[in-house]
């Protein structure tokens, strides 16, 4: 079976260029340039953002904006942010909760989409129907009652609630996309390692799953971002300041921002911009290592014609 | 449907038929079961009461009193942000997912060519999607500002006298979508179609230019329909995501100027957690859930005609 | 794929071990989870009880947002003991338990420890004028201060200025107390050194609004806009003072009635006014929603005076470090007018849960007391208050010069106007709708008039939150 599975050693072409040598050059060269255009849009707020974490506040406010601080500050200010705010603590709690969490959605949302995808159980149209349905319907209006639910569970204050839903489902999104990545699979695969005896279980994980990797790198890499980046639910579920995670923690800072004239704070945007981006780089790191595997994907070759 | 068996089949392969079908029912109820179990624990009993809760008028700090329809009537016939809501919402959503589908799909497959750095790139684009929220829309109102931003300087530039943007009860949802555009375009969905692209095989492509195809051709034929089901995935949950749109006009517009973008989600938040209004908001909810699973529902039912799986598994 | 045989076949039991191994997982990992978290919160525990060790000291759990002039400054009063109240209390345990973010965070919260029967002794209120109210009335989540007041000795009307209890109290009873409370944007922030370096006048404290819109035309040039609203942006609460000083009211007493058309012509004028800043006369940008905010503007030097709230006067000359600023109170509409003004509250209650109501008292006239709330100001940190005794007292004067301009408002502050049924944003709300499209040209000021007349009417006419 694996070895009817086969890493492609380069990407698939999925638009050809052309065939004479300089309309390749012309063609190559408007890529590039579209390529670099839309680049440039995507990382201009981002590296905005960089830059102002490393200014004074008068500064961050100077119009025209300067380009590069006039008294670089990085260290002073990602150092006051480390002080004032128990980063370190938020951080190792942000962790433990993405990682928890993350594990028991893969693992249960590949068990839940194979089941969808695969066995006609009786009502399973109406089951994958409720399951899209848990994310259309506002989160506003389920929130106190499953708050009083984890209540009876005396789970308030505790990682709990963060954690162990994911372990059965994995949530609408996940499920959703495994399914449809398992349908793209052909089903003749599965009858055939069926002829030979295999069972379901053993299918999944020496057919589906190896077959799925991209799939699950993807759940994975923006499983982890959405997980990180939860705020309300930790934000309702934790009480203690030594229980918040990074992403309910760096509203401590968020406050000049928030509408309404009557918010009374410091401006502390340039904190706010260096701690956003503290926040957000292990997303950026995990994204960057992690995308080779969703993107070096598998191609079935060989399998269907 | 998945219920229908075949009675019409001879006795004896029918009994065969049947135990094999028993033992599949059996083994994929088990792969379901922590999603069966997790909804039954977690999920339905919050569902259950918001059903309650709309049928009430309820603070959460008293008890609820029972009303009947009363919420239902009320949006329909005296609150007058509740449709206008709606179609505001709409309107964002059709402009949004369209144009976010195509950009994401294009910006897939550029990135799916042979380049130099291919890591790099990549992650450019995805940077949108880790920029905070908060920072991109003081950016982005920085910008769009009709007196002093960027975009209608360089618009006077080039003699183009520039709208409002978010400064304008025409222009807040467009600019507003431009915004959501650069957030999502080079994000998840990309990655989703990125990751579906992997899925063409290239035998299929090679076979297709023996036979002739050219370019176009060969996209059409071949590799939309070999990646409909992450198109079909991206454009269900695009449409969900794009009509319970909230953060966005929360943070850069907070439903102004002039209600321009005051949209169902922000309805309901301000009855939920300002006028403490919970029956009602539910009711709303309820309400819009109804529209929502409609509209996903009729894409299932017409999925059939363009959604392609290789391994589907026909009744 | 015949070619590798398919190993042994899995029987179901194989599965069914492997499902229940995953849950047991499952449960040893939710189980190792609070160990693995060295910090098993001490204080704030939601409440459930108190821990081991404080059984002599009564805990009093007090819920607030946390800002720097809330839970921090109240951090600082601790850590300083301003008053003794740390040492002369050791049988209270103050646990302040912080949300972080605004009323979006804040009070989705306060909600849920509510449904829950958790809520602690003590919560903050926001200011959204007059259905704070509704906590103590409806929704019986705030209790009456008056009977507490009486056993501790504690006279309110000794300590606070008459609108701010008056701002407090519903139906004889009394249930909030006054945490920050200060005239509605009653100053004009101006950037001084680039005044100076055009050559114009400097604002005084004695303009008329049409002197303000003169000096603005002559003020605005390619580069830097005269004058703008800012911190009063398009709403009626920020508004209020300018309202009242064109003779608008924007209810009547029991706020059952929109009475924005009792005085029409001045309303229209006053509409009109802030329409031309920004259409006629161009001296403005626009403060509707989508705007860049009024401190980036200001700090930017694309504007040279706006509107500001009080707390301000003490952070902009500390944060705008490239020019120095002053201060100017807002206009009246004909020379001498007395100055009218509004009340701003952000207030402290007691809850009816409290289970240490005596504590939490005391705790809070500490929160609200003269000392705590005189260091706050001077110490940079927080807000005005309407007590009598911090206005009277010359070392805030000595720090911050612009509080004597501010005495004579403060000593005859008015209440804010009252929304009957507690709908005070949805109020606002409609106000601002139709406002912002008045300012942004696309509605003139005769029709918005009627328009916010009828708007906000509706919301009145709605049955009590």
């Amino acid at each position: 079976m694996i070895s009817k599975v086969e890493r492609t050693v380069e990407p698939v072409p999925v638009m050809d260029t052309g065939s004479a040598s300089a309309q390749r050059l012309t063609w190559r060269t408007m890529f590039y340039v579209l390529v670099i255009l839309g680049a440039l849009v995507s990382m201009v707020p981002f590296f905005w953002t960089v830059i102002s974490s490393g200014k004074a506040i008068n500064e961050l406010y100077r119009y025209p904006p300067t380009f590069w601080p006039e008294n670089p500050q990085f260290i002073e200010n990602y150092q006051e942010i480390w002080d004032k705010f128990p980063f370190d603590r938020w951080f190792i709690n942000s962790f433990y909760v993405t990682f928890m969490a993350l594990l028991g959605t893969i693992i249960s949302s590949t068990l839940v989409a194979y089941g969808f995808a695969r066995f006609r159980v009786p009502g399973r149209e109406i089951f994958f129907g409720i399951t899209l349905a848990t994310i259309m319907l506002p989160v506003e209006v389920t929130l106190i009652p499953t708050y009083l639910l984890f209540k009876e569970f005396g789970w308030i204050n505790t990682f709990h609630p963060l954690i162990i839903p994911a372990w059965f489902g994995g949530g609408a999104f996940n499920i959703f996309l495994m399914r449809q990545f398992i349908m793209g699979i052909p089903y003749d695969l599965d009858e055939a390692a069926k002829l030979d005896g295999a069972s379901s279980w053993r299918i999944l994980w020496q057919i589906i799953v190896p077959l799925c990797k991209p799939a699950i790198a993807t759940v994975a890499t923006l499983g982890f971002i959405a997980q990180w980046n939860s705020f309300l639910y930790p934000l309702i579920f934790l009480n203690s300041e030594e229980k918040y995670v990074v992403a309910v923690g760096l509203r401590y800072l968020q406050t000049a921002v928030t509408q309404g004239s009557a918010v009374v704070s410091r401006p502390q945007d340039h904190l706010l911009m260096g701690a956003s981006l503290m926040v957000a780089a292990p997303c950026l790191i995990l994204f960057f290592l992690g995308q080779r595997y969703f993107i070096q994907g598998i191609v079935t070759t060989g399998i269907k014609g | 449907m998945a219920i229908t068996t075949s009675p019409s089949l001879p006795a004896a392969r029918s009994s065969r038929v049947s135990r094999m079908r028993r033992s599949e029912i059996i083994e994929g109820i088990l792969y379901l079961s922590p999603w069966i179990i997790g909804f039954t624990v977690f999920v339905a009993g919050p569902l259950l009461a918001s059903i309650f809760m709309s049928f009430t008028k309820y603070n959460v700090l008293r008890p609820p009193v029972f009303v009947g329809l009363d919420n239902f009537v009320y949006a329909f016939t005296k609150d007058d942000l509740f449709l206008p809501s709606i179609w505001r919402t709409f309107y964002y959503a059709l402009l949004l997912v369209p144009l976010g589908m195509i950009g994401s799909l294009f910006v897939a497959i550029l990135l799916n060519q042979k380049l130099i750095a291919t890591t790099i790139w990549r992650t450019l684009y995805f940077l949108p999607t880790l920029t905070p929220l908060v920072a991109a829309a003081l950016l982005w109102r920085w910008m769009l500002n009709p007196d002093v931003g960027l975009v209608n300087y360089l618009l006077a530039k080039v003699g183009i006298e520039g709208p409002g943007w978010l400064n304008s009860t025409t222009w807040a949802i467009p600019s507003l979508v431009i915004m959501g555009l650069w957030a999502s375009v080079g994000g998840s969905r990309m990655i989703i179609f990125l990751a579906g692209l992997q899925d063409v095989p290239a035998e299929l492509l090679e076979s297709a230019e023996i036979d002739g195809a050219g370019t176009w051709a060969k996209f059409w034929n071949v590799t939309l329909p070999l990646i409909s089901p992450t198109i079909f995935f991206n454009l269900v949950l695009g449409v969900i995501f794009a009509l319970r749109t909230f953060e966005v006009a929360f943070i850069a517009t907070n439903g102004g100027p002039a209600r321009a973008t005051w949209f169902i989600s922000l309805h309901i938040y301000q009855n939920a957690f300002v006028s403490f209004d919970m029956g009602y908001a539910s009711a709303l909810s309820w309400v819009f859930f109804i529209i929502i699973s409609g509209l996903t529902f009729l894409q299932f039912k017409l999925s059939g005609q363009w959604v392609f799986y290789q391994g589907e598994r026909k009744e | 794929m015949n070619e590798q045989p398919i190993a042994r076949r899995l029987t179901r039991r194989a599965f069914l071990t492997g499902i229940g191994t995953t849950a047991f997982g499952v449960t040893l990992l939710a189980a190792c989870a609070p160990s693995a978290d060295p910090a098993a919160a001490p204080a704030a525990s939601g409440g459930e009880a108190a821990p081991a060790g404080s059984a002599e000291r009564t805990q009093v759990r007090a819920h607030m947002v946390q800002k720097q002039d809330v839970s921090d400054w109240i951090q600082m009063g601790l850590d300083q003991d301003i008053d003794g109240f740390v040492t002369e209390n050791p049988d209270i345990e103050l646990v302040l338990e912080t949300i972080p973010g605004w009323t979006p965070e804040y009070i989705p919260k306060i909600l849920s420890f509510a449904a829950a029967g958790s809520l602690g002794d003590l919560v903050w209120y926001p200011p959204r004028h007059r259905s704070h109210i509704a906590w103590g009335t409806s929704y019986d989540l705030v209790t009456d201060l008056r009977p507490l007041a009486e056993g501790a000795g504690y006279e309110m009307e000794e300590n606070f200025l008459e609108g701010a209890i008056t701002a407090n109290s519903f139906g004889g009873a009394t249930y909030w107390m006054s945490f920050i409370s200060e005239p509605i944007v009653p100053v004009i922030a101006y950037n001084k050194t680039k005044v100076e370096e055009m050559g114009l006048p400097a604002l005084t404290d004695d303009m008329t609004f049409q002197e303000l819109a003169d000096w603005a035309v002559e003020a605005t040039t390619d580069d830097v806009f005269g004058y703008f609203p800012a911190d009063r942006g398009t709403g009626p609460f920020g508004s209020g003072p300018y309202l009242r000083q064109w003779g608008v009211e924007p209810t009547n007493e029991d706020g059952t009635k929109a009475t924005f058309l009792d005085n029409r012509d001045a309303f229209v004028q006053a509409l009109q006014y802030d329409y031309d800043l920004r259409n006629t006369l161009k001296v403005s940008p626009s403060p509707a929603a989508g705007a860049i905010n009024a401190p980036e503007l200001f700090g930017g030097q694309k504007v040279l005076a706006g509107d500001i709230w009080p707390f301000r006067i003490a952070i902009y000359p500390n944060t705008f470090t490239d020019f120095e600023i002053d201060f100017v109170l807002t206009p009246v509409v004909n020379a001498g007018d007395a100055r009218r003004s509004m009340l701003n509250e952000h207030v402290f209650g007691l809850t009816t849960s409290a289970t240490a109501p005596d504590a939490a008292f005391k705790a809070l006239t500490w929160f609200c007391g003269k000392e705590m709330n005189l260091q706050g100001l001077v110490q940079g940190q927080k807000g005005p208050i309407a007590r009598a005794d911090v206005w009277a007292d010359e070392r805030l004067y000595e720090t911050l010069p612009t509080f004597e301009k501010l005495r004579p408002i403060m000593e005859s502050i008015e209440p804010d106007y009252v929304v009957g049924n507690f709908r005070g944003v949805e109020f606002d709300d409609a106000y601002i709708a139709v406002v912002d499209a008045l300012i942004l040209g696309e509605k003139q000021a005769e029709q918005a008039a009627d328009e916010i007349q009828d708007a906000t009417q509706a919301v009145l006419d709605k049955e009590p939150a």
